[in-house]
């Protein structure tokens, strides 16, 4: 009986630890901004407008599986990044700095380089090119 | 001369024939003579590793794995994963020394982009090892005891799976899983909860098991915090209370926790480090049931730090070369019920230092040393003392040499 009063006991505590560390994690990290592109096109257009907080944001179209990181480099220079990993085809986590698979450990740069087997291959890029007037982005699919 | 030279041509046209039939996924990008988006992918990993007892001036060679994976896309959301692993090269009838097994088969079912369900036989986020094993991605011949003692990997249990990652949080990851339970009956004698594994085959589900993760990435480093919980008895009713055993989903449970940090920086240093516990709070009603010596409690942890020497010198490669060193303390028989018997052998430490060089990636070749302290074997569970058995040293050394690979 008093196995299970520690089992409890155990679980209390290490789910408070979990949800402390959790609230300082959202208080602490800026979300990454999805942006929904509709259509069947194979080029994808994007609002500048739409980088409000950072110089990152997560672009989403139902032809692709998964999401493309599209990275602001300065306001005619964009870097857009298939997340998919080139190991097994699992999707990818945008950290800070990185880009890793929580599948199997593969990590790459942010410019999509390998960093850490067992991705052998880097990842994906995808042209873009911007307006005269810097406003709208567009990606080649 | 003229049939060596048939026979030559003869070989060169049926391996002609073969690569033009066998194409693997890496192959066919690389050579672009299929499509890259093909739905069906071969792939695979393995090791072989030569192993020298220094005490004991003995060695051992063996092909320790071949892994051949199969995967097929049906659809952008529905796909089909599969490893079927071979060790020790060969499955003679009778002859315990070779394991064909399925290390994992599920079906992907992706609800969204940052939403997936695994269902199936498939490897639960716990520890390090167990989701990243292939041979390339971790130093040393033999992986870290910490992960093969007290969590036992690889680890593989059928169930359903929820694998999801925060857009909230830039970098979290979170899974959680229902699998089947463990077989108490099969615990102990040394082996922890590892030989209690079903591991996909005719597993009890009338006992179930949760698990979860949460995992981390800021920058370089990866934070991952994971548990299990789960029933070890899958008995009917009438067996279970006959030998005093609580049966049921989550009777005779067993609390694994984990918690690990990796870092890895651009200039090519690199570490690890992990700690686990796990408690089978009824081990003494296991043991009275099965006579199997289960532990109440057992712990381990490793530190190992590395660095590829390549990296400080060219930054732009593929190949690398990481000297490293890796300490392991793990006891086995931390707490022990009143009716189990102490076996210090199960207190161990282990100091590998080595170097892994990847001349290309997905091919390594790794050299490494390793010595291990261990307590002195409990006479008492020698009940037939084997007449030619090898000396107990406490104290042991073994140098290691093996290659691994994965495509």
């Amino acid at each position: 009986m008093m196995e299970r009063r520690k089992f409890i006991k155990n679980s209390a505590l290490g789910t408070c630890a979990l949800l402390g560390g959790t609230s300082i994690l959202l208080s602490a990290c800026a979300s990454l901004p999805l942006v929904k592109v509709k259509g069947n096109d194979k080029v994808l257009t994007i609002k500048a407008s739409e980088f409000l907080t950072g110089n990152k944001i997560l672009v989403r179209n139902n032809q692709l599986e998964f999401d493309i990181l599209l990275h602001k480099l300065n306001d005619s220079e964009y870097r857009a990044i298939y997340l998919k990993c080139t190991h097994q085809e699992q999707p990818l986590t945008v950290g800070v700095g990185q880009l890793s698979c929580a599948s199997h450990g593969s990590t790459f740069d942010m410019e999509g380089k390998v960093i850490k087997a067992p991705a052998k291959q880097d990842l994906l890029k995808f042209k873009t090119s911007v307006s005269d007037d810097n406003q709208i982005i567009t990606i080649n699919i | 001369m003229r049939n060596y030279i048939l026979t030559a041509a003869s070989l060169g046209l049926i391996w002609l024939n073969a690569s033009g039939q066998i194409i693997t996924k890496e192959d066919s990008l690389n050579a672009g003579l299929t499509s890259s988006n093909s739905p069906t992918v071969i792939s695979g990993y393995g090791e072989a590793n030569v192993n020298v007892d220094l005490r004991n001036e003995i060695a051992n060679a063996n092909l320790t794995r071949n892994v051949l994976f199969f995967g097929h896309k049906f659809s952008k959301r529905i796909a089909f994963f599969s490893e079927m692993e071979l060790e020790n090269a060969k499955v003679a009838n009778g002859n315990p020394s070779g394991e064909i097994s399925m290390e994992q088969l599920f079906i992907k079912f992706g609800i969204n982009n940052d939403l997936y369900l695994t269902a199936g036989l498939f490897i639960p986020r716990v520890g390090i090892i167990n989701e990243n094993h292939l041979p390339t991605t971790f130093n040393g011949n033999l992986r870290p005891m910490v992960e093969q003692m007290i969590i036992p990997a690889t680890w593989r249990e059928i169930g359903v799976g929820l694998y999801g990652r925060s857009r909230r949080i830039p970098g979290l990851n979170y899974s959680a899983a229902v699998v089947n339970g463990l077989n108490a009956a099969n615990f102990g004698r040394g082996n922890g909860i590892r030989e209690g594994r079903f591991e996909g085959s005719n597993a009890t589900a009338s006992n179930l098991a949760v698990t979860g993760a949460l995992l981390y990435y800021y920058r370089g480093f990866r934070f991952q915090a994971s548990g299990y919980y789960g029933g070890s008895v899958g008995l009917v009713k009438r067996v279970a209370d006959s030998l005093l055993l609580e049966n049921g989903a989550f009777g005779t449970p067993v609390f694994l926790r984990e918690a690990n940090v990796q870092y890895q920086s651009n200039s090519g240093f690199e570490f690890k480090v992990l700690a686990t516990t796990t408690n089978i709070y009824d081990a003494g009603k296991i043991n009275r049931a099965f006579a199997n010596n289960t532990p109440e409690q057992m712990w381990g942890a490793y530190v190992e730090i590395g660095c590829n020497v390549l990296k400080a010198f060219k930054r732009e490669t593929t190949r690398s070369l990481v000297v490293f060193s890796r300490y392991e303390t793990l006891d086995v028989n931390a707490k022990v019920p009143s009716n189990g018997i102490r076996n210090d052998e199960l207190k161990q430490q282990y100091l590998v230092v080595g170097i892994t060089y990847m001349p290309i990636r997905g091919v390594n070749v790794k050299v490494d040393y390793v010595s291990r302290t261990t307590g002195i074997p409990n006479p008492a569970l020698v009940i037939n003392p084997y007449p030619s058995a090898l000396p107990f040293f406490k104290q042991n050394g073994f140098f290691n040499i093996g290659f691994g690979y994965s495509f």
